[in-house]
């Protein structure tokens, strides 16, 4: 093809690309928060590399903690063990609790059933243009991931749920601090109900729609999930009111400080089950 | 053939980098966009229709991994890699203090074109990082020219 021929294409193979990106926003309008084929088939291919990486970097850090940090295992050993005794007598008066309320069978079927529905997972990457929106973990369809699921962090404290796209191995996370995200909560002393929602800039949250006539909501007032909104199990601690004011709207200005650490994001655990069968 | 390869491998070392400091430091991943560092590289060596190609694959490629509208990173970067490549052929730009500033205004071009798409579509403004997302022009700026250096001289002395 004659060279001023194939100059002359440039820019319309380029207009080409930029309209079929084009095409590609306009089709999330009506998709909503939903992922496309395309988004998804990328995400499929490209999600395992991610996993891999973080694979190589747990076996350089284990070979680290097994053979040349020894001492520090041995530290670690031994608090473990200490903390493991410890939650084991915990454990022990609270069920001696719910006994005195509930049938042994039937407790111990519940417990179960706790037991079974945390999957635990590993966080292999992060949002790759704001890491307060969405992470990801090495868990997929595979091993019974699906939308729509709470996660926590590995104190209990409420991390977000899994949202498309879900490959075989690897799911994103959509955080609680993001400003898409809508949690529905609970004050746990003055049962104030309002919706959790991220800024998605600093790792804040705001409270919504707590009005502004409301008296009962105090600053420093832990907030916990309170299932209303059939994903999150009630009692899953979510974060603590910063700051209360008023902007002159119909609802309070509620700042949220959530429980989730982002420096200590490494593992996360899957609640497969949903609110209504497992409390 | 072969540059379609070279492109694809700097994509997937791209991608590679932009994994293993995501895992390493986050702010530093904040402060570094690999994808346009490849984006532009790739549009400075192997011209614009491949810069073209490969922003929009770099481009898709952050939109599959972050929430939000899908596209919106694929648009500045095509166009990105498009100009690059463009640009770079109607004005000399390997002389390294050349290399360095045009770099810089292609990863600044970029990097507002998104903020100014994302400003657009997400009502709660764009996520500045604390304001280490204004680093990035001038480290991808360094490093790109570092790295466009480089790759000529090793591409030199295998001619030789």
């Amino acid at each position: 093809m004659p060279q001023i021929q194939r100059e002359r294409r440039k820019p319309l193979v380029l207009a080409g690309l930029l309209v079929f990106q084009l095409i590609l926003i306009s089709l999330q309008v009506p998709r909503g928060e939903d992922s496309s084929y395309f988004e998804r088939g990328i995400f499929f291919i490209f999600s395992p590399v991610q996993r891999g990486i973080h694979s190589l970097f747990e076996k350089m850090g284990s070979v680290w903690r097994r053979y040349v940090d020894l001492r520090n295992v041995e530290k670690q050993n031994r608090e473990m063990k200490d903390e493991l005794f410890r939650l084991r007598q915990e454990n022990l008066q609270l069920r001696n609790g719910l006994e005195k309320s509930m049938a042994k069978q039937a407790l111990a079927r519940t417990l179960a059933d706790v037991r079974a529905s945390f999957l635990f997972a590993s966080v292999i990457g992060a949002d790759a243009s704001n890491l307060y929106k969405s992470i990801i973990i090495d868990k997929g369809t595979r091993d019974g991931v699906s939308n729509g699921l709470a996660v926590v962090d590995k104190y209990g404290n409420l991390v977000g749920r899994t949202i498309n796209p879900v490959s075989l191995g690897e799911t994103t996370v959509q955080l609680l601090t993001d400003d898409n995200s809508g949690i529905s909560v609970y004050s746990k002393d003055h049962r104030v109900v309002g919706v959790l929602a991220g800024d998605g800039k600093s790792g804040a949250c705001w409270l919504k729609y707590v009005q502004s006539t409301n008296p009962d909501l105090a600053v420093g007032e832990e907030l916990v999930t309170s299932s209303l909104d059939r994903i999150f199990p009630a009692g899953i601690r979510a974060g603590r009111v910063v700051s209360i004011g008023t902007d002159g709207s119909l609802f309070k200005r509620i700042s949220v400080r959530p429980f989730l650490d982002f420096g200590d994001l490494n593992f996360v655990a899957v609640l497969t089950q949903r609110p209504d069968t497992l409390f | 053939m072969r540059d379609a390869m070279d492109a694809a491998a700097g994509i997937l070392a791209a991608f590679i980098f932009y994994t293993v400091f995501r895992k390493i430091s986050v702010s530093l991943s904040e402060s570094l966009n690999f994808f346009t560092l490849a984006v532009i590289l790739i549009g400075l060596l192997k011209g614009e229709m491949a810069g073209a190609f490969a922003g929009m694959a770099c481009g898709l490629i952050v939109d599959s991994f972050s929430l939000g509208v899908f596209g919106i990173a694929g648009l500045a970067n095509t166009l990105t890699g498009y100009l690059s490549g463009a640009i770079s052929k109607k004005v000399n730009v390997i002389p390294f203090a050349r290399n360095l500033a045009f770099i810089g205004i292609m990863a600044s071009f970029e990097l507002a074109l998104w903020m100014g798409m994302s400003a657009l579509i997400f009502t709660e403004g764009v996520h500045f990082g604390k304001g280490l997302i204004l680093l990035q022009p001038v480290l991808i700026a360094v490093i790109g020219s570092g790295l466009f250096l480089g790759i000529r001289k090793y591409k030199a002395q295998h001619e030789k």
